[in-house]
């Protein structure tokens, strides 16, 4: 039970939205509404409980715990998406609008380079975490990388306006 | 620097990619330099166009994010290497 737990938190506390399509399937999805992935429950807990199994000699109590960890696992979930206080679900959306204000601000970031340097962002804002940096010093990071793709995108294409001649020797 | 137009960011990016493909911020720690993305995906870009370089997709998929792994081309090797031979006297190292 716990490590099914376990995994969801982990889902939930790396800002994925856990969407139930039948009571064992879930569907995972980005902040951003993004399809992520289909997780079956049954097969997961299946592989959990025959790892237990095959540590475990004593296959009859192990079958019987497994059972109530089935049980018991589903009940947790569906409380999970359910019982979600007032106080929770603000709390909840005005994280999603944190990060919705973010995604705004990717929209600065050309075309060109923006799935990259969102996949850059991400993995600079993972270890900057990773080494306890504080909260505004990734956020002033994070802005001054996205200012700084936004910013030569535009000056090297606008380089040929503010410099015509120099473009124009470089063409030739 | 040299007769190819290669900064010495440039030279850097080319010397980490020629020991394996690399995604963006992989460079950034490799060349272990203090500069932004933007100057980065710059100078990528500039020399995929010279063809020194040449990049693809990655399988992963984040959150909206997808890395890009950029890899060295024979051009580039050969470019990187024209340019280390006439950078060696410069600093004694013939």
């Amino acid at each position: 039970m716990n490590e099914v737990h376990k995994k969801l938190a982990v889902l939930k506390n790396a800002g994925f939205i856990v969407k139930y399509k039948d009571q064992n399937i879930i569907e995972v999805y980005s902040v951003y509404n993004q399809y992520v992935a289909t997780i079956n429950l049954t097969e997961l807990i299946d592989e959990l409980v025959m790892r237990k199994l095959l540590i475990r000699d004593s296959m009859l109590r192990d079958l019987k715990v497994a059972n109530d960890f089935v049980e018991a696992t589903q009940v947790i979930l569906e409380s999970h998406t359910t019982s979600l206080s007032d106080a929770e679900l603000t709390e909840v959306e005005m994280k999603n609008s944190r990060k919705n204000k973010f995604k705004y601000l990717l929209v600065v970031i050309p075309k060109s380079s923006r799935a990259e340097c969102i996949a850059d962002l991400q993995e600079i804002i993972a270890d900057m975490k990773a080494d306890n940096c504080s909260k505004f010093y990734i956020g002033f990071t994070v802005i001054l990388n996205i200012a700084s793709v936004a910013y030569h995108a535009l000056f090297f294409k606008l380089q040929g306006y503010f410099y015509p001649a120099k473009q124009q020797s470089k063409n030739d | 620097m040299s007769n190819y137009n290669l900064t010495l960011q440039e030279i850097k990016i080319l010397s980490a990619l020629e020991i394996e493909e690399m995604y963006g911020y992989q460079i950034l720690k490799e060349i272990q330099s203090k500069i932004l993305l933007g100057s980065l995906y710059n100078s990528l870009k500039s020399m995929q166009r010279k063809g020194y370089v040449e990049s693809k997709w990655g399988d992963e998929t984040g959150q909206g994010g997808r890395r890009k792994y950029y890899s060295i081309t024979a051009l580039g090797n050969k470019i990187l290497n024209d340019t280390r031979i006439e950078l060696a006297p410069f600093f004694k190292l013939t």
